[in-house]
């Protein structure tokens, strides 16, 4: 349970949660106009997504106590959302290029399922820290 | 409904739609599989399976809707 709230507390609070409080706060200050896929629009949380599934599963892998299901198991699912949120990334960012004249929808729609991808990654990366302990 | 999916490339269009269909499903399978995870206790496999299930059906949602969208039936 300690290492799930570790988890939650340095993995996710403070390298997710503190950048989006600081622009909101600066946003708040300065323009007083706050849209998030402004700040989330180009992809972030999908880089977010994969380095947060990457560096769990080499977590998993490094581990001494891990099974080997449950390497398999937790590897195989967080290297499935890494693949998923490059392809997501590629495909919305060449979408945008594509259509200037749609970017601010295409905005919209790269936080929306960048955000979908970095909750999975999050709450994947803390169902299988609980099974491993690391 | 189309037009924020770049609409001017099917091919792209579907891609998006499918990948984010998977997007959103393994979001789903994830919340369940933290709730069967909590509730149940089960092997690490069943929500690992769950999340890559829903994360596949996502993705075949996703790109069926885009077909519905783009040739509605007359």
């Amino acid at each position: 349970m300690e290492n799930v709230l570790r988890y939650f507390f340095f993995d996710v609070l403070l390298s997710a949660g503190l950048p989006v409080a600081a622009a909101y706060i600066a946003n708040w200050a300065v323009v007083n106009r706050f849209r998030i896929h402004d700040y989330l629009g180009d992809g972030q949380l999908c880089f977010y997504a994969t380095t947060l599934s990457v560096v769990t599963t080499s977590g998993l892998f490094a581990s001494k106590t891990a099974s080997l299901t449950v390497k398999i198991s937790a590897g195989g699912t967080m290297l499935w959302v890494v693949i998923l949120a490059n392809v997501v990334w590629a495909l919305a960012i060449t979408a945008r290029i594509r259509d200037p004249a749609t970017a601010e929808l295409s905005k919209r729609r790269i936080t929306g399922v960048s955000a979908a991808l970095a909750g999975a990654a999050i709450l994947a990366g803390g169902i299988f820290k609980w099974f491993w302990g690391g | 409904m189309t037009s924020d999916w770049a609409p001017s490339d099917p091919k792209l269009s579907s891609a998006l739609r499918t990948a984010a269909g998977a997007s959103y499903g393994a979001l789903i399978g994830a919340g369940l599989a933290a709730a069967v995870t909590i509730a149940l206790a089960p092997p690490v496999v069943v929500p690992a399976l769950l999340m890559i299930f829903s994360s596949g059906t996502g993705a075949v949602l996703g790109y069926m809707f885009r077909h519905t969208a783009e040739y509605p039936s007359p």
